[in-house]
C-alpha cells in the first residue's frame, strides 16, 4: 500500500494532529509506504491563483509550487484525509488543495474538443476520510454533509472505478468526552489495519 | 436593503467579473446600499491562523483588521450575495475560508442562556447565490450542490429564524460549452432580476 496523508488544522496540538499521527503509525505499522502533507504546518497557499486559472489547460507545468505534491498524489494507491468539517465541509486550506492541485494533467484530461473530462486517478484504490464535527449528525444530515457530497461523490468520480470508500466521522466535538474521542482513536486505528492491501 | 457582495474569482477578464457589475448595478438601481468584498482583489488570506482557530474553540473570536471590517458589514447586512465560480462541486477556498474567518462565534451565533446555539445573523433576511458550472444540472444534482448546500443551509441556520430567510439562486451550467448568447441572456436575467425592489414575488418589509 502507497498511502498519502493529507491533514489540515492550524494547531499543532489539535485533536486532529493525535488523529493524523494515529494514521500515519498505523498505516506505517501494516507496512504501507506512508507520505504526509501537513497543509498548515507547510505555510501551503490554498488559492487558485490568476496565473494558475490562466493557464488551467496547461495544468503541471505551469504549477511548480505544486509538482511535490502532484508527484505524491500520483503514486498513491491510497488516499486519507484528516481534518475538522467547519460549515458542513473541509477547512478552506483542504478545499484548496483540490483546487489546486487537482488539476488538467494531473486528476483529469480534456481531451480536444470533448466537454467532459477523463479522469487520471484510477490508480487511487481506496479513499479514507477520517473528520470530526462539532455537531450531533442530525444537523449535519440537515446541511446536507457538503463536504461528504466533494469527497465521497466528486473526488471519487476521477478515482478507481470501484474505489471503496471509508468515511470515519466523529461527531458532537463540542461536548463529547475525552473517553469518547480515545474510542475514536482506536476506532481508526481498528479500521485502517482491517484494510484491503 | 443593506447588501453586501461577496465575490470570489481571481480575474477581471473572467465572465464571472461581467456578473458582479450586472448584479451590483442592478442592486443599485433596485434601491439597495451595496458594499462589496472582492476576495482576490483584497488578496483575501483564507487560511484561519492558530490563534483565531484558539480563540474559536473557546468560543470567542480575535479577528484581525480586514476580518473586523468584514464582520462589521455582515452584521448589517439584510441582504448576502454570494457571486463565484463552481471549482470541484464546491466553493472556491478563497470563500470558503472567508466564512470560517467571517461567522465566527458572537457574529455568526452565539450561545444563550440555556447553553443552547442561536443563529445570530439577525438583519439577514435573503440570501442570493450567483453561481457558475462547468458541469451540466444533472450532473451537479447528481453529485450534490457542496457550494449551494454551505451557503443555503449553513448560513441559513446561522440566522435566529431560518424559515424567515429567503434563499434565490441563480445557477448557469455548461458554463465552458454554452455559447454568448446563452451567457449574455443570463447577464440580462440577473440584470433584470436583482433589479426589482422585493424580489420576485411579494416585497420584504421590515
Amino acid at each position: 500500500m502507497r498511502a498519502l496523508v493529507v491533514h489540515a488544522h492550524p494547531h499543532p496540538d489539535s485533536y486532529s494532529a493525535a488523529l493524523r499521527d494515529r494514521v500515519v503509525e498505523t498505516l506505517t505499522g501494516r507496512g504501507a509506504e506512508v507520505s504526509v502533507i501537513d497543509l498548515w504546518a507547510e505555510g501551503f497557499d490554498p488559492r487558485l491563483s490568476e496565473h494558475e486559472h490562466r493557464t488551467h489547460h496547461a495544468g503541471l507545468p505551469e504549477r511548480p509550487e505544486i509538482a511535490h505534491h502532484a508527484a505524491l498524489l500520483q503514486q498513491a494507491d491510497t488516499l486519507v484525509f484528516v481534518y475538522p468539517t467547519w460549515w458542513g465541509g473541509p477547512p478552506a486550506m483542504l478545499k484548496g488543495w483540490l483546487d489546486r492541485v487537482l488539476c488538467d494533467g494531473v486528476a483529469y484530461t480534456l481531451p480536444p474538443g470533448g466537454d467532459r473530462i477523463r479522469p487520471l486517478l484510477r490508480h487511487v484504490r481506496r479513499l479514507v476520510v477520517v473528520t470530526t464535527y462539532g455537531s450531533p449528525r442530525w444537523v449535519n444530515a440537515l446541511q446536507g454533509e457538503p463536504g461528504k457530497r466533494t469527497l465521497r461523490w466528486g473526488l471519487r468520480t476521477l478515482l478507481a472505478r470501484r474505489a471503496r470508500v471509508h468515511w470515519l466521522g466523529l461527531y458532537r466535538m463540542d461536548t463529547n468526552t475525552d473517553a469518547d474521542r480515545r474510542r475514536f482513536l482506536d476506532e481508526v486505528a481498528q479500521r485502517l489495519r482491517r484494510l484491503g492491501s | 436593503m443593506q447588501t453586501l457582495v461577496v465575490w470570489a474569482h481571481p480575474r477581471r477578464d473572467s465572465f464571472s467579473h461581467a456578473v458582479l457589475e450586472t448584479a451590483v448595478d442592478a442592486l443599485a438601481r433596485a434601491g439597495h446600499h451595496v458594499d462589496v468584498v472582492d476576495l482576490y482583489g483584497e488578496r483575501y488570506q483564507p487560511a484561519m491562523t492558530p490563534s483565531e482557530w484558539q480563540a474559536y474553540s473557546e468560543l470567542r473570536s480575535e479577528p484581525d483588521e480586514r476580518s473586523a471590517a468584514h464582520i462589521e458589514l455582515v452584521r448589517v447586512a439584510e441582504q448576502l450575495v454570494f457571486i463565484y465560480p463552481t471549482w470541484w462541486f464546491g466553493l472556491p477556498a478563497i470563500l470558503k475560508g472567508w466564512l470560517e474567518r467571517t461567522m465566527v462565534p458572537g457574529v455568526a451565533f452565539r450561545i444563550d442562556e440555556h447553553g443552547a446555539l442561536r443563529g445570530n445573523l439577525t438583519e439577514l433576511r435573503r440570501i442570493v447565490g450567483i453561481a457558475t458550472y462547468g458541469s451540466s444540472p444533472w450532473y451537479v444534482h447528481l453529485i450534490g450542490d457542496a457550494g449551494r448546500r454551505t451557503l443555503d443551509r449553513t448560513v441559513r441556520m446561522s440566522t435566529p429564524n431560518p424559515l424567515k430567510v429567503r434563499v434565490r439562486w441563480y445557477p448557469l451550467y455548461r458554463m465552458d460549452t454554452i455559447d454568448d448568447d446563452q451567457r449574455h441572456a443570463f447577464l440580462e436575467r440577473i440584470g433584470t432580476e436583482l433589479a426589482r425592489p422585493g424580489g420576485r414575488r411579494r416585497g420584504v418589509r421590515r
